[in-house]
C-alpha cells in the first residue's frame, strides 16, 4: 500500500520560485509572508465578492462568488493546497493498493455535521453519488475523476473504484463540487445547509450579505492546538463595482478583497494600509473554433480550420506587448498551451513563439489567404483584459494582411452565446486543480471545456495514456508531448498566463492568494 | 358636456377613476411587453446555469429536464398567465438563481430604494422649485447665471462620475462615509449609531441623484415662471396695484407648476427606478441593483418582477401628477 504524493510541497514551491525568477515575473510574488506571526482568536472578517452568494447547495453551485460560502460550510474529503497537492480535510489519510485504480479514504473519527451528527462513510458515498448524477450536479458530475463506484467499507472508511488508473483523484476530490452533505436533511439543503466545514450559516440574504459563524466542533486544529477557525464570524459582502470595492477596502469597511482587478494592483501595492498577495492562475486565450455554431456574414473565419492560418496568426502577435496592454504586465508570456512555466508539469523546453511577420505571411500565402481577408473576433469588456487583448490582436494582425473586426458582446450573454460557439473569440480561464483537468477537457475530442471544438485522435491517445500513467516522470513526458502538439496546433492562442491578486487590510493575517482563486478564511485572524 | 360651477367638483372622482383605470391598463400592457422582451432575449436560464461548459457536456435530456423544472417548456401565453395571476396575488414566482420566492426580495429592495429615493425626491422638489423661482425672479442677474451654471454642470456630469468623486473624497480620503453601504455590520450599531449611519451613508447617494433631478426641475420651473411673469394677466394685476408677492405666490407660481409637475413626475419615476448607476457606485442594495444582477444572471422572475415594480412606480408617479394637475387646473378634468 502506498500513500500517494507525487510532488512534494517543497519541491513545487522551489520549482515555482525558480520559474518565476527565470521568467522575470517581477510582479508575481510568492505568498504567505504573514504566517510567521502568532495567531490570535476572535473577531469578524469581512470579505468582499463581486456578486452575492447565490447558491447554498455545493453540488449545484454556479457562481464563483458562492464558493467562499460553500467551501467554508461544507468540507470535502481533501483540500487543494496552494501547491496543488491534496491536504486532509474530512479524510485524515488515503491510499491506493493497485497504483491508483482503487482508493481508500479514512475519515476523521471526530468529524461532525453542524447539527452534531457524526460524519460517516455512508454520507460520503451519498454525497459523491449525488455529484456523479448529472441531474443533481450538472456542473460537477464530470469534474471529479473517472469514478466507477463508491463503497462504505466501514463507518469511517470509504473505498472508491475508478474505471482507470488515476493518481490525481485525491486532488480532484478537493474541488468545487464533491463536498460532503447531510443525506438526512438533503431536502432542506437549498436554504438550511448542514455541512461539516469550519463555519456554519447564520444568515443568507439572497442578493445580499451572507454571515457565517465559527463551527466550534470543527475537527481540524489550529496552530494554538484548539479547533479552527480563528475568527468568530465571516461576513461575505457583495460589491459589484471594483472601484467601490477597493474604496471600501481602503477605508477599512472590508478586510479582504477576493480579487483585485489588474488596473488597481499598482495602487494597492502603493497603499501602506494594504497587503497584496499574488499567485499565477489561469490565462486568456484566443479560441479558434474548428466547428463553430454560427458564422456571421462577411466573416472568413472558416479559414482558421487550416493549421497554417492559425499558426500565422500566432506568429503575428507580439506576446510581451499583449501582456502589457491587456493585464498591465501582471503575468507571464505564454506559448499557446494551457500549462504555465511555474507549474510542476510546466514544459521548460517549449519556448513562446516569437513574432515573425515574414514566416506568418509565407504561411498565409501557402494557405491561399488573400491580403485584406476579413474575420470577426468576438470579445467583451465584461472581464478585464479581454477587450484590450482583442484590440491588440486586431492591430497586430494588420501586419500580415488580416482584417480582423471586433464584435464586442455584453458579458450578460457572452458565456451563453459566444463561448464554445463563435468561430473566433476571447476566453478567460482559471487554473485547474490537476494537470489532467488543465488539459484533457480542453483538448480531448468532445471534452467538457473544449473551447475550440478541437479533435486530434493522436492527441486523445496521448492524453488518455497520460491520465492513467502512475509514474511521475513518464507522465510528465507524455504531457510534454501533449503540450507540444497543442502549441503546434495553435487552436488556442495563449499569449500570456495571468497573475491572480488579492488585497487585505494589514490588520489581517493568514490569508493568501490561492492559484485556484479559492479563498480560505479558516486560518485567517485579526492581528493582535 | 357642460358642468355647473359645482359640477367641476363632482367630476373629480370620475376623473380619478378614469385615470386609475387607464393606469391599470398601462400596467397590463407593460406586463405583456416585459414578457415579450424576455422571450426575445437570447439564451435562457438553463444556458446560464450551464455557462462555462461545452454544450456537449450535459445531455439534451438533462437540459430538457432543467427547462421543465423552471417551466420554460410551457407556451409563452401559459408562462404569462402563470406569472401575471401570481403577481395579482403578490407572488412574483421563484428565483432561478436563488431558488427562493422573489416577492420578499423585491419588496425588501424596494423598501431600501425608497429610503434613498424619498429624501432625494424631497431635495429635488424643494431645491428644484425653490432655485427655479429664485432664478426666474432674478432673471439675467449674476445669481441667475450662477444657478444656471450649476444646473448645467449637474446635468452635464454623469451620476457615475459625481458618485465616484464623492466616494473618493468622503470615503477613501476623509473616511466620513462608508464606501459600500452593505459592508457595514448594522447589527453591531445601537439606535443612535444606526440613525447616524443612515444619515451619513445616504447623504451622498442622495445628493448624487438630486444633483441631476434638481437641475431638471429647476430649469423647467425657471422657464415657466419667466413665461408666466410676461403674461398679460400678471402685468394687469401688477398695474392694478396687487402686491408683487401675492401675484407671484397666488397666480404665477401656481400656473408655473403645471409643466414642472410633469418633469417632477418623470424624475420621481427615475428616482424610484433605483437610479441604477448610483446604487451600483455606492453598492446600495436597492431595486435597481437587483435588476442589474438579475439581467446578468438571466434570472427571469427577478427581472420581470423588478422591471414591473419600477414600471409601476413610473405609472404611479404619473397618476399622482395627473391628480395634482387636475387639482391645480380643474379644466384638465374635462379631457
Amino acid at each position: 500500500m502506498t500513500r500517494y504524493n507525487p510532488i512534494s510541497r517543497r519541491r513545487f514551491v522551489a520549482c515555482a520560485g525558480l520559474a518565476l525568477a527565470t521568467t522575470g515575473v517581477g510582479n508575481l510574488i510568492l505568498p504567505r509572508g504573514a504566517r510567521a506571526q502568532a495567531v490570535s482568536r476572535g473577531g469578524t472578517i469581512t470579505l468582499s465578492v463581486p456578486g452575492p452568494v447565490s447558491e447554498l447547495d455545493p453540488h449545484k453551485v454556479v457562481s464563483h462568488e458562492s464558493f467562499p460560502a460553500t467551501f467554508h460550510m461544507y468540507s470535502a474529503l481533501t483540500r487543494i493546497g496552494h501547491d496543488f497537492n491534496a491536504e486532509p480535510e474530512l479524510a485524515e489519510s488515503w491510499s491506493t493498493d493497485d497504483g491508483g485504480q482503487t482508493w481508500t479514504f479514512k475519515l476523521f473519527k471526530n468529524a461532525k455535521f453542524h447539527s452534531g451528527r457524526p460524519v460517516t462513510a455512508e454520507d460520503v458515498k451519498f454525497s459523491l453519488e449525488r455529484v456523479l448524477d448529472e441531474k443533481t450536479s450538472p456542473r460537477g458530475f464530470s469534474a471529479i475523476g473517472p469514478i466507477e463506484g463508491v463503497t462504505a467499507k466501514d463507518r469511517h472508511t470509504v473505498v472508491i473504484r475508478l474505471s482507470t488508473t488515476y493518481v490525481d483523484l485525491p486532488i480532484d476530490l478537493g474541488g468545487i463540487y464533491p463536498r460532503i452533505v447531510d443525506r438526512e436533511t438533503i431536502d432542506k439543503i437549498a436554504t438550511a445547509p448542514n455541512g461539516t466545514g469550519p463555519f456554519k450559516l447564520v444568515k443568507w440574504e439572497p442578493t445580499g450579505n451572507t454571515v457565517l459563524e465559527a463551527n466550534k466542533d470543527y475537527h481540524i486544529m489550529g496552530e494554538d492546538g484548539r479547533p479552527l477557525p480563528y475568527v468568530d464570524t465571516v461576513r461575505i459582502v457583495p460589491i459589484k463595482e471594483p472601484t467601490s470595492e477597493f474604496a471600501a477596502l481602503q477605508s477599512g469597511a472590508i478586510d479582504v478583497m477576493l480579487q483585485l482587478p489588474f488596473d488597481l494592483i499598482s495602487t494597492a501595492q502603493g497603499d501602506s494600509r494594504l497587503l497584496v498577495d499574488a499567485t499565477a492562475s489561469g490565462y486568456h486565450s484566443l479560441s479558434l473554433h474548428q466547428n463553430p455554431s454560427f458564422t456571421l456574414p462577411n466573416d472568413n473565419s472558416e479559414l482558421l480550420k487550416d493549421k497554417r492560418v492559425r499558426q500565422a496568426l500566432a506568429l503575428a502577435i507580439n506576446r510581451p506587448a499583449i501582456l502589457n496592454l491587456a493585464i498591465s504586465g501582471f503575468g507571464t508570456v505564454g506559448n499557446d498551451q494551457p500549462i504555465p512555466p511555474t507549474h510542476v508539469y510546466g514544459h521548460a523546453g517549449l519556448a513562446p513563439r516569437k513574432r515573425n511577420i515574414d514566416k506568418a505571411k509565407q504561411l498565409l500565402a501557402e494557405a491561399g489567404v488573400q491580403p485584406g481577408t476579413r474575420m470577426i473576433l468576438h470579445t467583451t469588456t465584461g472581464r478585464p483584459g479581454l477587450m484590450e487583448h482583442g484590440l491588440a490582436v486586431r492591430e497586430m494582425a494588420k501586419a500580415i494582411g488580416l482584417d480582423i473586426a471586433i464584435d464586442a458582446i455584453d458579458i450578460s450573454r457572452y458565456w451563453t452565446d459566444i463561448e464554445y460557439r463563435a468561430p473566433m473569440y476571447m476566453d478567460n480561464w482559471g487554473a485547474r486543480q490537476t494537470i489532467n483537468a488543465s488539459i484533457k477537457p480542453f483538448y480531448e475530442t468532445g471534452g467538457g471545456n473544449n473551447c475550440a471544438g478541437y479533435s486530434d485522435p493522436a492527441l486523445d491517445v496521448v492524453l488518455n495514456r497520460a491520465e492513467s500513467e502512475p509514474d511521475f516522470k513518464a507522465r510528465k513526458d507524455l504531457y510534454n508531448v501533449a503540450m507540444e502538439m497543442i502549441s503546434e496546433s495553435a487552436v488556442t492562442i495563449i499569449p500570456y498566463f495571468k497573475g491572480f491578486y488579492i488585497a487585505t487590510n494589514k490588520s489581517i493575517g493568514g490569508v493568501s492568494a490561492h492559484p485556484m482563486t479559492y479563498m480560505w478564511l479558516d486560518r485567517a485572524y485579526r492581528k493582535a | 358636456m357642460r358642468f355647473a360651477r359645482n359640477g367641476v367638483m363632482t367630476a373629480f372622482p370620475i376623473f380619478v377613476v378614469r385615470r386609475l383605470a387607464a393606469s391599470l391598463l398601462v400596467l397590463v400592457a407593460i406586463s405583456m411587453i416585459l414578457m415579450g422582451i424576455i422571450q426575445f432575449m437570447p439564451g435562457d436560464a438553463v444556458d446560464m446555469l450551464l455557462r462555462g461548459l461545452s454544450p456537449d457536456t450535459v445531455s439534451a435530456e438533462t437540459r430538457e429536464a432543467l427547462r421543465r423544472d423552471l417551466g420554460l417548456d410551457l407556451p409563452v401565453w401559459y408562462q404569462y398567465w402563470n406569472w401575471i395571476s401570481g403577481v395579482v396575488q403578490g407572488d412574483f414566482g421563484s428565483s432561478y438563481t436563488f431558488n427562493v420566492p422573489v416577492a420578499p426580495i423585491i419588496f425588501a429592495r424596494l423598501k431600501t430604494s425608497l429610503i434613498l429615493a424619498l429624501p432625494a425626491i424631497a431635495v429635488m422638489v424643494t431645491f428644484g422649485i425653490g432655485l427655479g423661482v429664485v432664478a426666474a425672479l432674478k432673471e439675467n442677474s449674476p445669481l441667475d447665471a450662477s444657478i444656471q451654471l450649476m444646473s448645467l454642470t449637474a446635468i452635464a456630469m454623469p451620476a457615475f462620475l459625481v458618485g465616484s468623486l464623492f466616494l473618493y473624497v468622503f470615503a477613501v480620503q476623509l473616511n466620513w462615509i462608508p464606501a459600500a453601504f452593505n459592508a457595514v455590520d448594522l447589527s453591531r450599531l445601537d439606535t443612535l449609531e444606526t440613525i447616524a449611519f443612515f444619515f451619513t451613508a445616504l447623504i451622498f447617494p442622495c445628493l448624487t441623484i438630486a444633483a441631476e433631478t434638481v437641475a431638471h426641475v429647476l430649469r423647467q420651473t425657471r422657464a415657466s415662471m419667466i413665461e408666466e411673469m410676461k403674461s398679460n394677466y400678471v402685468r394687469a394685476a401688477l398695474l392694478r396695484g396687487v402686491p408683487r408677492g401675492q401675484v407671484i405666490l397666488g397666480h404665477v407660481l401656481r400656473n408655473s407648476l403645471l409643466p414642472a409637475i410633469t418633469v417632477i413626475a418623470i424624475n420621481v419615476g427615475y428616482v424610484l427606478g433605483g437610479v441604477i448607476v448610483v446604487e451600483f457606485v455606492f453598492s446600495y442594495p436597492g431595486i435597481g441593483n437587483l435588476m442589474l444582477s438579475a439581467i446578468q444572471t438571466r434570472d427571469v422572475p427577478i427581472m420581470l418582477g423588478t422591471m414591473f415594480v419600477i414600471s409601476a412606480g413610473y405609472v404611479l408617479a404619473n397618476f399622482v401628477a395627473d391628480i395634482l394637475y387636475s387639482a391645480l387646473n380643474p379644466r384638465v378634468r374635462l379631457t
